[in-house]
């Protein structure tokens, strides 16, 4: 075990009030010989003793046991329930008493969970992000660890600024589902809508984030082009005059975010293609044919 | 007491949060590339076949769409010829890389870079009963039976229901609903 690891058990030792063979007492006994099971036993015990689990310094033991718990099993695993166990000990200790005696400690093992409940929905949309199948309860487990890891870090460092994690965090949740969408050739429209969601959520924080502008772009233009890709060639013309009306919509929607993605970076090739092909969408042949012309160019260029 | 910040940690840590960054700049699954117009109009073009009737001795054999060069509706024409029928006359595609080539057909589409030589082509079909389409502001009045306009970013047409009856056509009253009729 480690060096800081004795300091602090010795520490908790020196610090716990309880006397003779005090069940946490011994827990943590266990836990310095590195006994991570007779520790895990002897806490679950007392915590279900009113002599025990009435003292908020109990709880962060408990949580403390299954924290190391959680570090010599579960690091990375997205189903730890030893993570959940000592988290929610941390907390419960904490809102027994804020200044019980291990509070310090308390809030660092809280930082050190948070980090951990961060870094698990990072691994999700990692994979997410390049793994169309991926289902979407594990995409939602992103979703609940990432809260997790906010409410934590609230406690940990009450002014933390989350502005760049939340943007990265909405981002890829944009892009899984966009990957789904985008997989299923349109036909998860659930996912599409999910998509523009979390692209939105990335805009309200950031609205010049280039990327999440033409995402939101590409979503509308995508709908729009599915709507016409999908019609039959007996398609009723009443019915063909509607399915216009909506992709129209649909097409001017997107051009706003393309126009203003393309006036942050006008050297973006994605975005060029982009408005070329909702101007042709929208019968503008002219405006489509000025950013062929300029797509060319910038290739010529390159 | 920071137990738990060993560098080990700390460098697994800042990995972490960077793999979870740098995505943000990843270029997006997939990006456009269809031409939507050239779909519209087919769907619209075989509707014509089903509001527009040609005279008995045009309704067996092949029915023949023939475009007058090189046309952006190409492509999406032929697949309709593939998966469709007029009736139960196959649809087949005949491309005239001339004017004065045009041979008996049961619609001629004339793209727009083309549209100079609608006169021409009249004079080739004017004792047949082929439906002219055009792609052009103006060419009903040149002659043209139905002609694509754009309006308010809307694919349109018109209908001229004079040069849809002068190659011995019948419109269908419906399909005037729901065209721009001019004369």
């Amino acid at each position: 075990m480690r060096k800081w690891t004795y300091i602090l058990l010795f520490t908790l030792l020196a610090g716990t009030q309880l006397k003779g063979q005090d069940i946490v007492q011994q827990a943590l006994m266990h836990l310095q010989n590195n006994e991570l099971e007779s520790a895990k036993e002897l806490v679950d015990k007392a915590i279900q003793l009113d002599l025990y689990n009435q003292k908020a310094t109990t709880w962060f033991y408990y949580g403390y046991v299954y924290k190391e718990l959680y570090k010599a099993n579960d690091v990375g695993n997205i189903n730890s329930t030893n993570l959940e166990t000592a988290s929610n000990a941390y907390l419960k200790a904490l809102e027994m008493d804020n200044n019980h005696p291990e509070r310090n400690n308390n809030i660092l093992g809280i930082n050190y969970l948070a980090i951990q409940y961060y870094n698990i929905a990072g691994t999700i949309l990692n994979q997410a992000t390049f793994n169309v199948n991926i289902d979407t309860n594990i995409i939602n487990k992103a979703i609940t660890n990432y809260a997790r890891y906010k409410e934590l870090k609230k406690i940990s460092e009450p002014n933390f600024n989350n502005t760049e994690r939340d943007i990265s965090f909405y981002y890829q949740l944009g892009s899984a589902y966009h990957l789904k969408y985008d997989s299923s050739k349109f036909a998860d429209k659930k996912s599409g809508k999910y998509a523009e969601l979390y692209f939105g959520k990335v805009l309200e924080l950031d609205n010049n984030n280039v990327s999440a502008l033409y995402n939101v772009g590409i979503i509308y233009y995508n709908e729009a082009v599915d709507i016409i890709n999908t019609l039959d060639y007996d398609e009723d013309l009443e019915k063909l005059n509607k399915s216009l009306d909506y992709s129209i919509e649909l097409f001017l929607k997107a051009l706003p975010y393309m126009k203003k993605a393309y006036e942050l970076e006008p050297k973006r090739k994605e975005t060029i293609v982009g408005l070329s092909y909702i101007y042709l969408s929208l019968n503008d042949n002219e405006k489509s044919e000025q950013f062929r012309k300029e797509l060319k160019m910038l290739e010529a260029n390159e | 007491m920071a137990y738990f910040l060993n560098w080990k940690n700390l460098v697994k840590r800042i990995i972490y949060i960077i793999s979870f960054l740098t995505l943000v700049s990843a270029t997006p699954p997939q990006g456009p590339g269809y031409d939507t117009n050239a779909k519209i109009k087919s769907v619209f073009i075989y509707n014509f076949t089903k509001y527009i009737e040609w005279p008995k001795n045009y309704r067996q054999g092949n029915f023949i769409v023939g475009v007058l060069g090189e046309s952006s509706l190409y492509k999406e024409l032929e697949n309709m010829a593939k998966t469709k029928k007029v009736a139960n006359q196959d649809i087949e595609l005949v491309k005239f890389n001339d004017s004065k080539a045009i041979s008996n057909c049961h619609i001629l589409i004339i793209p727009p870079d083309r549209s100079d030589e609608l006169n021409n082509a009249i004079k080739q079909v004017k004792k047949n009963s082929t439906l002219i389409i055009t792609e052009k502001e103006g060419l009903t009045k040149e002659g043209a039976a139905i002609n694509f306009i754009v309006q308010t970013n809307k694919q349109k047409f018109e209908l001229s229901k004079t040069n849809v009856e002068k190659y011995n056509l019948k419109v269908n009253s419906s399909l005037e609903s729901l065209a721009i009729v001019v004369n």
